[in-house]
């Protein structure tokens, strides 16, 4: 079978929150040395359908990608899937429910922000925010501090976004594990460790996860990530073995917004000695 | 400077989450930028959480930086660090607590510490030594190892600030020393002695695997050795091969086995301060006890009482009864020997302590090395075994 080097299978564009475009995603990896990347922007896959056609067969082997932001009412979860048919309805209808979520809750924050504080913005403002892929707080905490509503970002987001109180529907990982699976895909828990990217979940809590989410249908962890230590990565990689279930490696870039290179994974060694439940991964899916 | 290199000391506060943690790696980034591989030091003092979020940054900077320690971590930040292998991975230093012992009970005294009771459930003992950490791991490994092999004592949970010192914190509920119950309720002296008895039998029939603890028997040999520039030449040597011949034993002994180091707590009975407990032949325990039961009184008879609590006439009757006890018989000649043999051991060494604490400086230290001298020259004499 053929071996890889070098590999990346979690990473940002600008279509979501990155900052490189996908033409500049497949640059990049390219320059960093990766032989196999995948690019998985937050709720969408049309970075992937940029990138396909410009995968040539003498560089770096491509997957596709995507991270799902879900949630049920034992938390919060980044659900990534490989290898899908980016055409496929299955996968395309929970991108479009987590679409209709944001625009929602975008709409529920401008709608508090005048309700509660006074603040309103100008048309063109506030479409332009429409047009964003994933307007979150920070697009909007910017906004206030250009009208003067707030002194920063931070300041928007501290004292008056994390006021405003916002319900507002999720896409449930069983949503998002089986849409993935309805278009070919294989569902990966991101980062299992820190659950949505902000928690500790190890031990019991991390196993109670597990045996839920894999009822569902996950088929893999990502055991290796640039933010974990030796000792998160054994952790994960136990439960990966415990549970059968395929191991993932990602860096997490996202261009100059945080400090991550592309290809820095924690994986080490080379191909024969990464796990089995990493190399059958690769097997299937390049 | 540290070591002639660089360091940037940077402070960790408040909540850092994935609401800040992006700006504070900005900021932590722009404090290092132009610096020359310098040495980061995170001041987390005033840190009260971090999330993942925040671990990632600290991670990614000690990727650049790698020459970064945290320190002063609280025991709750410290657990997150812990928990994620960071530890692991770097120096992750905790702060310690800050104790004071005002106005608490002093409830006992051993050769390196004392034992203060700080509330209801717990006890902090204040190491002599200002650098203790040391002293303060090896107690808890050897008191570890003790509770493994099973004997009964207690295991400190956390390390503590005390003035200049450190402590180690305990806990000890509703416990009270064998000393105070003997001074509060004489009636129960028989079943302080009982106790008090089967306890050293359980310490001594303890065996201990190799090079666990230390053995006394090399500390002795160092007492001997010491003695000889302060015995007449015969004496010394006396002294010296007296002990050299106490062959090894690998059962274990506490070191400092008296009353106020032995606990009540509700029907259990528990050995506190294991910071002396070696390997050895049983009359270097025997000469310890009668060291603190009697000996270091036998010059100033009020001694005792700043020490135990109770008086000399008790000290004396709990020792002889303890003995009796110990060997299994009221033969008066069998106890004299043994005795005798032990204050062999514990004369040498309470001369040796009270000389390297000046005691050859004062009229009163003078009279009383005299006084043990006396009587341990007048043993030497006497026996030509410290076996028995």
């Amino acid at each position: 079978m053929k071996t890889y080097a070098k590999i990346d299978l979690h990473m940002h564009s600008t279509v979501s929150d990155g900052t490189d475009t996908p033409e500049e995603i497949l640059k990049n990896a390219i320059a960093s040395g990766l032989d196999l990347f995948a690019l998985t922007d937050h709720d969408d896959v049309k970075g992937c359908t940029a990138i396909m056609p410009l995968i040539k067969p003498d560089g770096p082997a491509f997957i596709t990608g995507v991270e799902f932001s879900c949630r049920d009412d034992d938390g919060k979860y980044h659900i990534l899937g490989y290898g899908y048919d980016p055409g496929s309805e299955s996968i395309l209808s929970v991108v479009r429910k987590g679409h209709n979520i944001r625009m929602g809750k975008l709409d529920a924050r401008l709608d508090g922000l005048k309700r509660e504080f006074g603040f309103e913005f100008s048309k063109e403002d506030c479409d332009m925010l429409h047009a964003i892929n994933n307007p979150g707080k920070p697009h909007i905490g910017n906004l206030m501090t250009k009208y003067g509503f707030s002194e920063s970002k931070q300041d928007a987001i501290d004292n008056y976004l994390n006021k405003l109180k916002v319900r507002s529907e999720h896409v449930s990982p069983r949503e998002a594990i089986e849409g993935i699976l309805g278009a070919g895909g294989i569902p990966v828990l991101a980062h299992p460790a820190y659950g949505s990217g902000d928690q500790l979940i190890l031990g019991d809590d991390m196993d109670m996860r597990l045996k839920k989410l894999v009822e569902y249908g996950l088929k893999g962890m990502e055991v290796f990530y640039s933010g974990f230590t030796d000792k998160l990565i054994k952790g994960m990689h136990d439960f990966a073995e415990r549970y059968g279930l395929y191991m993932t490696a990602g860096s997490d870039y996202h261009g100059s917004n945080k400090l991550v290179a592309m290809g820095d994974t924690g994986l080490t060694g080379t191909f024969d000695d990464w796990p089995e439940g990493l190399k059958d991964f690769i097997k299937k899916m390049a | 400077m540290e070591n002639g290199k660089e360091t940037i000391m940077i402070p960790l506060k408040g909540r850092i989450t994935s609401d800040n943690a992006a700006s504070l790696e900005q900021d932590m980034l722009s404090r290092l930028e132009g610096h020359d591989r310098p040495a980061v030091i995170l001041d987390a003092s005033a840190l009260e959480y971090i999330s993942s979020a925040g671990l990632r940054v600290i991670l990614r900077v000690k990727k650049s930086y790698p020459d970064l320690k945290i320190t002063e971590a609280s025991a709750e930040v410290y657990d997150i660090f812990e928990m994620t292998g960071f530890t692991e991975m770097m120096t992750v230093e905790k702060a310690y607590r800050t104790v004071s012992i005002e106005g608490c009970e002093e409830i006992g005294r051993g050769a390196n510490g004392t034992i203060y009771r700080i509330d209801k459930d717990n006890v902090v003992k204040v190491y002599n030594n200002p650098d203790a950490l040391e002293d303060i791991k090896h107690e808890r490994e050897v008191a570890k190892l003790a509770l493994i092999l099973g004997i009964p004592t207690a295991i400190s949970y956390d390390v503590v600030k005390v003035g200049n010192s450190y402590g180690s914190v305990f806990e000890l509920l509703n416990a009270q020393s064998f000393s105070k119950i003997l001074s509060n309720e004489p009636d129960k002296f028989d079943w302080c002695v009982d106790e008090y008895v089967e306890m050293l039998k359980k310490i001594h029939g303890t065996v201990v695997p190799a090079g666990k603890l230390p053995d006394m028997k090399v500390t002795a040999d160092n007492w001997a050795s010491f003695m000889k520039d302060h015995l007449p030449k015969e004496y010394g040597d006396k002294l010296a091969a007296l002990i050299s011949a106490i062959p090894h034993d690998d059962h274990m002994m506490h070191g400092d086995y008296h009353t106020k180091n032995l606990e009540l707590q509700d029907d259990e009975v528990l050995i506190i301060d294991m910071d002396t407990l070696a390997v050895g032949h049983p009359v270097f325990e025997l000469a310890s006890m009668y060291n603190s039961f009697i000996g270091y009184s036998e010059y100033d008879p009020e001694a005792i009482k700043d020490f135990q609590g109770f008086d000399i006439e008790t000290g004396k009757k709990f020792w002889r009864q303890s003995l009796a006890g110990y060997l299994g018989t009221d033969d008066e000649n069998r106890l004299n020997e043994v005795e005798d043999k032990a204050r062999i051991i514990g004369y040498a060494r309470m001369i040796r302590r009270s000389i390297r604490r000046k005691g050859l400086e004062s009229d009163k230290g003078r009279a009383e090395i005299e006084l043990w001298k006396s009587e341990l020259t007048k043993l030497l004499d006497t026996y030509d075994t410290l076996l028995f």
